[in-house]
């Protein structure tokens, strides 16, 4: 059943929480766009000698630092399943009136809107403050977003599913962030990378949102290439969904560092 | 309102409940008594649908279905550990709560008014919960069972880490909730509580109930009262047809009607009525009650039981307590 109120009272209120976290727009913003400062300079020489001549290196920087620095959101997700365990408001929330349904949906829309304006903002501020070139579609890239973030979101879902403590789920998320990013081409182009690198990188969600953001930044495609990656981060939200609900159980025990 | 019909519940082969049979009914507290470890939130969870009984059902408000959503319209619950947003301030984890409940504009505001009123967090409203008392969080943690004004009320331990005011506060509320018709099942291992509710009893004692009804009954049932007279020596002769203990300068005689026994004494012993020095009732406590029905002191397998009132505690009088 369609419970949207319901959804959004569990959205806006996490919304709420997450506004009072100051960490929350230092992660996902500032370190990507200081980050995006220290490395852009770099990333010009080296994708002038892949052939970019008109990339100032924001074109690499912008989306590998998305693509890095969106991953976090997993770890966030998780992180507030673990909280509610922590602080006891949990079982709370299975005695109110919402199902189970209910809950998972109104947790993790917020994330979902999060990593899409952290992905959005990332990339509009790349365009505006850092001057990056987009040569391809735009209603791709905003497919590759929205395909990407949706696999974070399933991601973390998985995770919570499997892990037993918040310590785990923030484990995940910064092993995740630079394991995957690094092998995705978030952090140096991927055609630096070994070939042994380059041949399990498409094993991760973030190998194929880079090469679609690539595809479409850096060799200026169409809408045509969108699809392949957005395909295949669907197929990744499909499979991390699955894994999450053949995993979930609503009453299994997690630890957290949080107490009321 | 709540029926538990032969209820069992195992963890694995630790059996936690073997056959609960109670009942709460509309305008009744019920007070759960047990030591920790006697299997009350089991039950209470049970009540609420995040358990499911391995044996017998629960029915709640005529139902028995037992997912907690299903319950939730009825059901208003505080459960042992405290559940509430501490990075959020005491107005919005009501109104969460309540909208959570569906209540939402006038509705809303004017319970949580009400709710936070009723439970002396109205000049907290906008205090971070986590910056509270542990006294004023469980005030809160109570206050958000209550929002929708729940036919059914479950409490557990609710005054655990409270303060006496907040404990006196709790009280008063739950009796007034349950004279307006709320059936309020209070689970507790502090004796003293059972008597301020003046509660129905239900000891539970690994896995059972092991005695049922008021104070009163269950005191007359299982344990006697005692009268004590103290004289300036030298001490009277006990009079005929008393059953009493002589211990220095005091008379100690069992009462099963101890207001009649005393004025029986009073009137044998006229004539040394200028020694006397006091004239005491012992009523008998729940502590007393409990090691009658099940042979062990209540703090069995209770770390704490003895530490909020001493006389119902590990270092209560096996007399009882004075009035």
């Amino acid at each position: 059943m369609i419970h949207l109120r319901r959804w959004l009272v569990l959205a806006t209120h996490e919304l709420n929480i997450l506004r009072r976290d100051p960490s929350v727009p230092l992660l996902l913003l500032v370190v990507p766009l200081l980050g995006t400062l220290i490395f852009r300079r770099t990333f010009d020489r080296v994708l002038l000698t892949l052939g970019h001549a008109s990339s100032n290196g924001s074109e690499q920087a912008i989306p590998g630092m998305a693509v890095t620095f969106g991953f976090f959101v997993v770890g966030m997700v998780g992180m507030s399943f673990f909280r509610e365990h922590g602080i006891g408001t949990w079982d709370r929330l299975r005695l109110s009136s919402a199902t189970t349904v209910d809950i998972l949906i109104g947790r993790l829309l917020p994330y979902w809107l999060l990593s899409l304006a952290q992905l959005g903002l990332l990339l509009v501020v790349g365009v505006v403050v850092f001057g990056m070139e987009v040569e391809g579609s735009w209603v791709g890239i905003g497919l590759v977003t929205v395909a990407f973030s949706l696999s974070l979101v399933a991601f973390g879902m998985a995770g919570t599913a499997l892990l037993h403590s918040s310590q785990q789920a923030n484990a995940l998320s910064t092993f995740g962030s630079i394991t995957f990013s690094g092998l995705a081409g978030g952090l140096v182009p991927l055609a630096t990378l070994p070939a042994a690198l380059r041949a399990i990188a498409p094993v991760s969600p973030s190998y194929w949102s880079m090469r679609g953001y690539r595809s479409l930044i850096l060799d200026g495609t169409g809408i045509g290439g969108a699809v392949l990656p957005v395909v295949v981060l669907l197929s990744f939200v499909a499979g991390f969904s699955f894994l999450a609900l053949l995993r979930f159980q609503v009453s299994a025990p997690k630890t957290s560092s949080w107490s009321a | 309102m709540l029926v538990f019909d032969g209820v069992a519940f195992s963890y694995g082969d630790h059996a936690v409940l073997r056959g609960v049979d109670l009942s709460v009914d509309a305008g009744r507290i019920v007070a759960l008594l047990g030591p920790n470890g006697a299997g009350k939130t089991t039950l209470v969870q049970l009540a609420c649908g995040l358990l499911r009984p391995s044996r017998g059902s629960v029915v709640v408000a005529g139902r028995t279905d037992h997912r907690p959503a299903a319950r939730a319209p009825v059901l208003g619950v505080a459960p042992q550990d405290l559940g509430l947003y501490p990075m959020l301030s005491v107005r919005e984890n009501l109104r969460f709560f309540a909208r959570m409940r569906g209540l939402r504009g006038h509705t809303l505001t004017t319970r949580l008014q009400t709710v936070a009123e009723d439970l002396e967090l109205g000049h907290l409203l906008d205090r971070e919960a986590g910056r509270m008392s542990s006294g004023e969080k469980r005030r809160l943690h109570t206050a958000i069972a209550l929002l929708h004004r729940p036919p059914l009320l479950l409490l557990d331990e609710p005054t655990v880490g409270a303060d006496v005011e907040s404990r006196d506060r709790l009280i008063r509320v739950v009796k007034e909730l349950a004279a307006d018709g709320t059936a309020v099942l209070y689970s507790t291992h502090y004796l003293a509580e059972v008597e301020a509710l003046d509660a129905r009893v239900a000891m539970l004692d690994r896995g059972r109930i092991v005695a049922q009804g008021s104070v009163a009954e269950l005191r007359a049932e299982y344990a006697m009262s005692h009268v004590e007279l103290r004289f300036r020596p030298p001490l009277p002769e006990v009079p005929e047809g008393f059953v009493a203990e002589v211990t220095g300068d005091a008379i100690r005689v069992a009462a099963v009607e101890p207001g009649a026994t005393a004025a029986a004494l009073l009137s044998e012993l006229r004539d040394h009525l200028g020694r006397l020095e006091s004239i005491s009732v012992f009523q008998p406590s729940l502590e007393t009650v409990f090691r009658a029905v099940t042979g062990r002191p209540f703090t069995a397998g209770d770390e704490d039981a003895g530490g909020r009132d001493g006389s119902d505690g590990a270092g209560g009088s096996d007399l009882g307590d004075r009035s």
